[in-house]
């Protein structure tokens, strides 16, 4: 709107001051005299530099940036417009040497040059629009795992190797689309670890996204294709979903539409499991041999161990060897060795052009953290973030996540960062595992980090809240006196009349100062959140109002849980309404018990388990209300969770018992009855251990199901250590015999120690499968290393 | 170069009390603006240096008073009267900037923002030398263009739209473009729109001073 006011401005005022010139310069002229024609030269110049600001403003977008092939096209149009320009204010200068009538002149040029800037601006964007149409818009098809030699068969056509690139037309022209029964199409999927594969993918490409910044989109019906995946002649299985980015054509920058591929074959999903066996059976203290194998099967075996690690964390003891000598970091002795190292990371990385926390790359940047310089570490990050520029168009631009519960910094940017690189993400990763570091040895005093570099990010914060996100995690007593301070200043959560001060969350504008301090970590956080309690659980329930979809526990609530000084967290407070709100949203019934489960579970104190059975559904529940009841228990402390458990048991026992047999809320109640009896072995504790036996007795009514269950798990290896020990040391032979499978999945020391009790077993039958498992064991050990050819 | 002070402090004159005020309302800014001072971020001082320019060029350029007409029939050459009025300039706006500059740098501001329990300071006191030099940058690329326009209103071959419409483009365009052009070395347009600026700047400053000898001088 104001930049319509300054135009009109910009082109009345000049017309209006170059009639008024027009009529008075003649008489003027004639009683002073005519002006020199270098007066008339100088203005006239002055005024076309001015003009040429102003049109290269408008051929920019009004962003003084030329950063899009639209913006170049306009530019190159307008070259003619200010050739035209620059020909009238000559032809005007020419006439103002003879008549003086030059400010006339420049009037005259300021107002055309305005017009045709604007007035040729449709015309323009339509030609542009046309010639951006005439570029085929590509696509390329690229492996996740690199793998070589990998064929892309689409629509049945061969396409040539991937990486493949192409584009829609060349599809459309090779590889017409084909119609495959939907029974057909996903026949011979497999699952391989917790990810589902599929011999032939399906996805749909747009043919074009909008262009222009008309907004328009170009009509087309959208392209099916079947992909297909072979290696040295034989069919390579497709991660089950298919994704892809763009394609895009905005403001002509084409964007490829960017299909990444995750493959699988069964001997590479085999081969990473006898990978992962051999790795347990040497007690996770893998050797050479193990490593030059993993490397070659270097993505297989890598995101094998990252999900393996949190049920099993002894595996990162091999992600930090692998890690170890991939970077050579056994000749890592000293300061000097450890810099070297760490430099021949970031070289990496910045080839790579990305990094991420939780990676073998990260594990080697956090095994260098007790050998580095510090000293020189805080100096040049220091430097770095002094030199980064505080008015800046962009954010902070570190990758925030959080992945096996810390936070992530990673640098996977789809476009370049012009002032940062990738191996700062490797330093901001170092400083961050430097700070904990210190904190854990004390953390009575500020360490270097707190000292140097927090200041720094606060300094950034006040034009970029991003950095504020880093200086709370690094935390310190600057922080704490800047949020102490900062908040002496916050009245209101409501919005500012000055964007700059004002955050976007869930929905609505809130005050900056006031969500920083709400959030804010530590004593002066803790003073806040107490003194405005009122304006913090109103703006809750403003958040709350807004949210449509509780399927998780939503981000913007993390303030509730913190602590608050001389007080219960302010969750406690708004656990009614927000457990009235999630009862209420009737179409993600299947998730409100996960939901509020998990709004509980992060209550420090932790709530009795009273509260957590008090969330469970009583009245007239269908099928569906419960949800994953495994997946949800999982998010309560172990200890609560056989106590709730149980009380759940006895809800749904009572629930029935008013019910008719036949009816759905019966039904409901006896399948979370069974569930949740299932549940019991799973969980890890003696006492749920104990449970679990006794129900096995054979009074129990349901003793037949827990039976099956746990001979289920054991033939999965997903037995707990409790219950494997109970059952190891039962009475009972059926029971021991449960065992034997669990620990040929699962041969660490412990597993090879209750299988050297069973190889002598007073029972023959298992005795004789000791022997068994044992037998392959063995066969495992000496089965030489599979590598990928 | 010559200072002859008795001149200096003739034209320095009407500026005593403008830079009185000016001087006053700069350094209490200064000193007690709660954010963290960032000179193309904070509209304040930008306008105030916009007023303080044009009100300079305006006490100095009263070609038609009875002191104007006395100062340029005394017999002092052009040149050195033109000399005498920058220096008159540049006594104004040193007298209103260097303050603020004794105030952030050494760092006065700073310590009492801090002292006041500001969250900003000390911390951001290491940015805020860019708010003197842009200060003074934007004097100087102000104080040539509103001189120019009073010599060239009172040329003999003037009209009734002398200097006037060019100052006016000079500030539309420029406020319309507002922060955007002040990123020198960001980017090639922005770097052009910058130098545009200064490159008019000292084609004007240096024309005015050519214009300045052609001065038809006179009460009216």
């Amino acid at each position: 709107m104001i930049e319509i006011f300054f135009l009109a401005a910009i082109v009345i005022l000049p017309i209006y001051l170059t009639l008024k010139a027009w009529r008075w310069s003649a008489s003027t002229s004639k009683i002073n005299g005519k002006a020199p024609w270098s007066v008339n030269l100088v203005e006239a110049s002055t005024l076309a530099i001015l003009t040429s600001v102003m049109v290269i403003h408008v051929a920019s977008g009004g962003t003084g940036l030329v950063t899009s092939p639209l913006q170049e096209f306009i530019i190159r149009e307008r070259i003619l417009a200010c050739a035209i320009m620059i020909a009238v204010a000559g032809c005007w200068i020419l006439l103002g040497l003879w008549k003086s009538i030059s400010l006339a002149a420049v009037g005259m040029l300021i107002s055309i040059s305005m017009a045709m800037t604007f007035a040729s601006a449709k015309p323009v964007y339509e030609r542009f629009e046309k010639e951006i149409r005439q570029i085929p818009v590509p696509i390329e098809f690229t492996i996740r795992e690199e793998i070589d030699e990998i064929d892309v068969v689409i629509n049945g056509v061969q396409m040539g190797k991937a990486p493949l690139h192409t584009t829609i037309d060349e599809l459309e022209k090779k590889a017409p689309p084909i119609e495959v029964p939907k029974d057909e199409y996903s026949k011979g999927w497999k699952n391989f670890g917790n990810s589902t594969y599929l011999p032939r993918a399906k996805t749909r490409l747009d043919r074009a996204d909008r262009v222009g910044i008309r907004g328009d989109r170009e009509k087309s019906e959208p392209m099916e294709l079947y992909v297909q995946l072979e290696r040295h002649g034989q069919p390579v299985m497709i991660s089950g979903s298919l994704g892809h980015s763009g394609p895009s054509r905005m403001f002509g920058n084409i964007q490829p539409a960017i299909l990444p591929l995750g493959v699988m074959t069964e001997e590479w999903h085999r081969d990473t499991t006898i990978l992962l066996e051999k790795a347990r059976l040497m007690d996770y203290r893998v050797d050479a041999d193990w490593i030059s194998a993993a490397d070659t099967h270097f993505h297989f075996v890598r995101n094998a161990l990252i999900a393996a690690i949190p049920k099993e964390p002894q595996f990162r003891q091999v992600l930090t060897d692998w890690a170890k000598a991939r970077y050579h970091l056994e000749q890592v002795t000293d300061m000097v060795s450890a810099w070297s190292a760490l430099e021949r990371i970031q070289a990496q990385v910045n080839k790579a052009g990305a990094y991420q926390t939780n990676s073998i790359t990260g594990e080697a940047v956090e095994y260098l953290i007790d050998h580095l310089d510090s000293d020189r570490v805080i100096a040049i990050a220091k430097t770095k973030l002094k030199s980064l520029p505080t008015i800046s168009a962009g954010g902070f631009g570190y990758g925030w996540g959080s992945e096996l519960g810390k936070p992530c910094f990673s640098t996977s940017f789809l476009t370049p960062q012009t002032d940062r690189k990738p191996s700062d993400f490797v330093m901001a990763h170092v400083i961050w595992k430097l700070d904990q570091k210190w904190d854990s040895e004390s953390d009575d005093q500020d360490n270097p980090v707190e000292k140097e570099i927090v200041p720094e990010l606060i300094r950034l914060s006040y034009l970029d809240p991003q950095a504020m996100k880093l200086a709370t995690v690094l935390g310190g007593s600057t922080l704490n006196e800047f949020n102490r301070r900062q908040q002496r200043q916050v009245y209101s959560f409501k919005e500012s009349s000055d964007p700059m001060q004002n955050e976007y969350i869930e929905g609505q504008y809130v005050s900056r100062d006031f969500w920083q301090s709400l959030n804010a970590v530590g004593p002066a956080g803790a003073k806040f959140r107490k003194e405005h309690s009122y304006q913090a659980l109103e703006l809750a329930e403003q958040f709350l109002n807004k949210s449509f979809s509780l399927t998780s526990l939503p981000n913007w609530t993390d303030f509730l849980f913190l602590e608050v000084e001389g007080r219960e967290p302010l969750a406690r407070n708004f656990w009614k309404s927000f457990r009235d709100k999630v009862e209420a949203d009737k179409t993600h019934r299947p998730w409100a018990l996960g939901v509020l489960w998990s709004y509980l579970a992060r209550i420090r104190p932790m709530p009795p388990a009273s509260d957590f059975v008090a969330a469970f559904p009583k009245k007239s529940p269908s099928y569906g209300d419960f949800g994953n009841p495994e997946q949800t228990l999982s998010l309560l402390p172990v200890d609560l969770r056989l106590q709730v458990t149980q009380d759940c048991i006895a809800e749904a026992v009572r629930g029935k018992s008013i019910l008719q047999p036949n009816s759905e809320p019966y039904g409901a109640f006896n399948q979370i009855e069974n569930q949740l009896i299932r549940y019991i072995p799973s969980i890890p504790s003696d006492a749920a251990a104990d449970v679990a036996m006794q129900s096995l007795e054979k009074t129990n009514p349901k003793s037949t199901e827990v039976s099956r269950l746990l001979k289920d798990q054991g033939t999965y290896g997903q037995l707990t250590g409790h219950m494997l020990a109970r059952l190891a040391t039962s009475s009972d032979p059926e029971h021991r015999h449960w065992v034997i499978p669990q620990i040929k999945i699962l041969p660490n020391s412990e597993n090879r120690d209750t299988l050297a009790r069973l190889l002598n077993d007073e029972d023959p039958s298992v005795r004789e499968s000791a022997e068994k498992v044992a037998a392959e064991l063995e066969e495992l050990r000496r089965l030489p290393y599979p590598k990928l050819k | 170069m010559s200072i002859q002070w008795p001149l200096f402090f003739w034209v320095f004159r009407p500026l005593r009390l403008l830079t009185l005020v000016s001087s006053s309302l700069a350094t209490s800014y200064v000193l007690l603006h709660d954010k963290p001072l960032e000179f193309f971020l904070d509209l304040n001082a930008v306008v105030f240096v916009i007023s303080h320019s044009f009100l300079i060029s305006l006490f100095l350029g009263r070609v038609r008073s009875e002191s104007f007409a006395f100062l340029y029939s005394q017999g002092f050459s052009r040149d050195l009267l033109w000399r005498h009025v920058w220096l008159a300039t540049l006594a104004s706006v040193l007298a209103t900037w260097l303050p603020c500059a004794v105030l952030i740098l050494t760092p006065l501001r700073s310590q009492f923002q801090d002292w006041m329990q500001n969250p900003w300071f000390p911390l951001m006191a290491s940015t805020e030398s860019r708010f003197l030099t842009r200060s003074l940058l934007f004097y100087g690329m102000l104080l040539p263009i509103f001189h120019y326009e009073w010599i060239r209103s009172s040329m003999p071959f003037r009209d009734q739209v002398s200097g006037h419409l060019l100052v006016i483009a000079y500030f539309v365009i420029g406020l319309f473009l507002n922060e955007r052009l002040w990123y020198f070395g960001a980017d090639l347009t922005r770097s052009a729109m910058f130098l545009g600026f200064i490159t008019i700047s000292v084609i004007l400053g240096l024309f005015g001073y050519w214009l300045h000898k052609r001065l038809e001088v006179g009460a009216s």
